[in-house]
């Protein structure tokens, strides 16, 4: 058992340090995956407060310690997605809206203002992925799991969760061809 | 198959560029991947614009120290009400069959040898169900407020009523004891408040 699953089998035993612990260390990488989902901090806020209230509430149905990681980042990329879908939408990606629909003037993000532009068109190709495609690609991107846990926690051959995340970078990459260039 | 240019390789590449990003390929693969890439331009070229996408797929915001440190407290105080709130059903469970003035006056509450206990009732008070002192509660049931700011007692996790709308809980803290008697709609609330006082 390593540091990490010795501290999440105090958390279990309703100590409370651990939970501290564990919800320091977890807390930024939580908010950037929720951050990713719901396209604005707020939400982000409300969705690591909600994760972590059910880390504790839920803490007995976290059958093994090993599995900590998924189970959180699966936790939150659900919770994203239903207070995005609470809030009757898709994604807002991050306050660029002025810069939406402004399609690049070049083949490359040269200038400030395109970044900030393309920044927004990726979360929004990002939240038009069908669902299937999407999480296991944020899980892997954002949550840093391994094809095998993000299998384990879908309840799906490894080999699938490989095909559908490259699936979900074409669908991105057809999507924002203006920005990253044309087979 | 690897070193075909034209062939069934690329197809297969899209999938290893894509695990390749994510640090997900054996040693084999990569090695398939990189032999594929040096003999085939336009692998390479979707290579590079994969990893461009990639670096902005994985932007992320980050958050302020200032944010974490307030959802952090955020966070442990909402455990902290839980866990009140979850102490206060416990103590309003009947323990052993007794009911709640026998744990009142013995048991639980049995004084220490050096001390006297004297019990005085202090107030019988009467409130409206849906007046002030009712407040909402969790899990559909209500908790009760002691009408007496400066008491600051909570009498909390009051079951649901049952059929008429009746229902009862109780609770004890240091020294003092409470019961509350919730009448149906429209019927007498009633609230005890009972303390200990030793000399
Ligand atoms: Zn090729």
């Amino acid at each position: 058992m390593d540091e990490l699953e010795g501290l999440v089998e105090r958390m279990r035993q309703d100590d409370r340090a651990a939970y501290e612990v564990l919800l320091d260390r977890f807390q930024p990488a939580v908010f950037r995956l929720a951050h990713r989902v719901t396209g604005n901090r707020e939400d982000a806020w409300d969705v690591v407060q909600d994760v972590f209230l059910a880390v504790h509430t839920k803490r007995d149905e976290l059958r093994e310690v090993s599995r900590f990681r998924p189970w959180l980042y699966r936790m939150a990329y659900c919770r994203a997605v239903d207070m995005v879908r609470a809030r009757g939408g898709r994604a807002a990606p991050a306050g660029d809206d002025f810069l939406a629909s402004a399609a690049p003037a070049s083949a490359g993000p040269t200038h400030v203002v395109e970044a900030a532009a393309l920044t927004g068109e990726v979360g929004r190709a990002l939240a038009a992925l069908p669902e299937r495609f999407r999480e296991p690609l944020v899980l892997a991107t954002h949550g840093d799991l391994t094809y095998e846990q993000i299998a384990g926690e879908l309840g799906c051959p490894v080999g699938t969760v490989r095909s559908r995340i490259a699936t979900a970078r074409q669908l991105l990459r057809e999507r924002l061809a203006a920005w990253f260039g044309v087979n | 198959m690897t070193s075909d240019p034209t062939g069934s390789g690329c197809e297969q590449m899209l999938e290893l560029l894509s695990a390749g990003l994510d640090g997900a390929l054996t040693f084999r693969e990569r090695e398939q991947v990189e032999a594929h890439a040096a003999v085939c331009e336009s692998c390479r070229a979707e290579q590079a614009r994969m990893s461009a996408l990639e670096g902005e797929l994985r932007r992320c915001e980050e958050p302020a120290p200032g944010e974490l440190a307030a959802n952090r407290a955020r966070v442990l105080a909402s455990l902290d009400r839980e866990a009140s709130r979850a102490r206060g059903v416990a103590a309003s469970r009947p323990r052993q069959g007794r009911r709640w003035w026998q744990m009142f006056l013995g048991g639980a509450w049995q004084p220490s040898m050096a001390l006297a206990l004297a019990v005085v009732l202090l107030a019988v008070v009467t409130v409206r169900r849906q007046g002030p002192a009712i407040l909402p509660g969790a899990a559909g049931g209500v908790a009760a407020q002691a009408p007496s700011a400066e008491s600051g007692l909570v009498l909390a996790g009051l079951p649901p009523p049952d059929e008429d709308g009746r229902a009862a809980a109780q609770s004890d803290r240091e020294g003092v004891a409470m019961r509350l008697d919730a009448g149906a709609p429209g019927e007498t609330t009633i609230l005890w408040v009972m303390t200990n006082e030793t000399k």
